[in-house]
């Protein structure tokens, strides 16, 4: 595989016939809330 | 047409001195390249491969459409290189903006850029496919150490 990395994270792969796909930057997925503790 | 223009069509880039400002024309023809989403290779005007040569640094640049750009959908270009940067000549653009549309647009650069290696020049088609258009790039570069 051959390409590269934007900046802003947008990936360009290299396709057989010389030409580009354009693969947008993964959003960040949303944080996890930590577990509540189970009262005693 | 400017005096390095007309020089160049007799010498040639190879025969320019290094301080110079050269010219060199890609071409985006939608009958060889097609329209679908993502970067295309752009070509010479004979439709060979082509690139920019390392350490190029990019001084302008402007596009003549010859072929109006349409699409069934909103697509955008954007003009740029690869890797040092595939909207560092155009950002992404709706097709059907002033900036496509006019018969030749002398266009500022996004960023200035030293390329870091033999580079091809790209229009990266996003949001839809284009359905037609043609035109011709010109980039203005000189050589850099």
């Amino acid at each position: 595989m051959s390409g590269w990395v934007e900046e802003d994270g947008t990936e360009y792969v290299l396709r057989d016939d010389g030409n580009y796909d354009v693969i947008p930057p993964k959003k960040a997925a949303p944080k996890k809330k930590a577990a509540k503790k189970a009262k005693k | 047409m400017p005096q390095n223009r007309k020089l160049q069509d007799l010498v040639n880039n190879e025969f320019l001195g290094r301080f110079q400002e050269k010219t060199q024309v890609f071409l985006y023809d939608f009958a060889v390249l097609g329209g679908g989403a993502g970067a295309k290779t752009l070509t010479d005007t004979d439709g060979n491969a082509a690139t920019l040569p390392n350490n190029a640094i990019i001084s302008s640049a402007s596009w003549d459409v010859v072929t109006v750009l349409a699409s069934s959908g909103s697509a955008t270009v954007a003009l740029g290189v690869a890797t040092d940067g595939a909207a560092i000549i155009k950002a992404a653009t709706a097709f059907d903006n002033a900036a496509y549309v006019a018969a030749t647009q002398i266009g500022g650069l996004v960023a200035s850029k030293k390329l870091t290696g033999d580079r091809a020049v790209l229009a990266t088609i996003a949001t839809a496919a284009l359905t037609a258009g043609k035109m011709y790039v010109y980039i203005n570069y000189y050589e850099g150490f």
